[in-house]
């Protein structure tokens, strides 16, 4: 009942967290396209945590991850950069959040 | 999110451990329960309930709730066993609605309870006419307990003074097709009598009977599987022959 915190760092092949600064990085620089393809990444990892996570975490956790995720997209194909990055950040204190 | 695998899951978790909660509380009867209890009993399925199906909060708080109650009901047990004084302000004491024949109004209303609950309750038990009754009690689980007076109170063999032969326990022998060996023993048999009691009842092998069940008397009694030559107990096959 308490495992999310577990499963969604360890045992996966492509962990979420690195992408954060790499996309907080991108975003600053301008670099939509590359921002872009590592969403992309970024939405596969998480596609990897959920089946773990499910069990243990809030539905709305979950779903919450997945909008802020469809709002970033949308703001770095818009290539802007005041919403890509609170989008971001949002995505990242949900994911903090996840397990506590 | 696979939210059906997730209630199923959530299912399991609080199946099992409603059964091991409740296995805690002991084996107090739904019949014996308080109206405290048997609040607090659909407390603890509500939360259970909640904990499998809403999915919105993570399944451990609800568990903790399950755990919580589970504590305080079975602190409340075991004060209730441990302090009389403390029991009887927990689950109530039983009041007297009939003394020596005579309502007790304002026992009734204390209870709220009505004069036609009460001749409701005395039917219950057979009884149908108030000058039978010597003392009614409410008890705590909301049933009445009648004492009849001395003049119609059932005639025992005691009274009669009429010996009587001693009758305990039966032992069970076969269950479900298999001879139950340490039963055998306790009562100083072996298969081989058990055997010849069946062949002179017809039965080849004790598989042919479901339960078989040894007196005091050393009569046994024996169920089989297919009672041969019995009517049939189908309301509708028996309409339709």
């Amino acid at each position: 009942m308490n495992s999310g915190t577990f499963f969604k760092n360890y045992g996966i092949a492509d962990p979420v967290p690195p992408y954060f600064q790499r996309l907080q990085t991108m975003i600053t620089q301008g670099e939509w396209r590359e921002a872009a393809e590592n969403i992309n990444k970024l939405e596969l990892a998480w596609r990897q945590v959920v089946p773990r996570i499910q069990f243990s975490e809030e539905r709305d956790e979950i779903n919450n991850f997945r909008h802020s995720l469809a709002r970033l997209k949308g703001y770095v194909a818009a290539e802007d950069t005041g919403g890509a990055l609170a989008a971001l950040n949002e995505l990242e204190e949900t994911w903090v959040d996840l397990g506590k | 999110m696979n939210e059906a695998a997730v209630v199923f899951v959530r299912g399991i978790i609080s199946f099992l451990t409603l059964l091991i909660f409740t296995r805690l509380l002991g084996k107090q009867q739904v019949s014996e329960l308080t109206f405290f209890d048997y609040i607090l009993g659909i407390t603890i399925g509500s939360i259970a309930a909640t904990l499998t199906t809403d999915l919105s909060s993570r399944a451990w708080p609800h568990w903790v709730g399950l755990a919580t109650w589970t504590g305080a009901v079975w602190f409340l047990q075991w004060i209730t066993l441990h302090f009389r004084g403390v029991a009887k302000y927990i689950n109530g004491e039983p009041v007297i609605l009939i003394m020596n024949g005579q309502i007790m109004e304002k026992n009734l209303k204390k209870m709220r309870y009505t004069i036609d609950d009460l001749l409701t309750q005395l039917r219950h038990q057979k009884i149908f006419d108030l000058k039978v009754v010597e003392f009614a009690i409410l008890e705590t689980d909301g049933k009445i307990s009648v004492l009849k007076k001395s003049q119609y109170a059932e005639v025992t063999p005691d009274d009669l003074k009429i010996p009587t032969k001693y009758r305990g326990l039966s032992t069970e022998l076969i269950y479900d097709g298999t001879i139950i060996d340490p039963n055998l023993k306790q009562v100083n048999l072996d298969r081989s009598w058990l055997d010849q009691k069946l062949k002179a009842q017809g039965i080849k092998s004790p598989r042919e009977v479901s339960l078989a069940l040894l007196n005091t008397e050393g009569e046994l009694y024996v169920s089989r599987y297919q009672d041969a030559g019995q009517p049939s107990t189908n309301l509708r096959s028996v309409e339709n022959d």
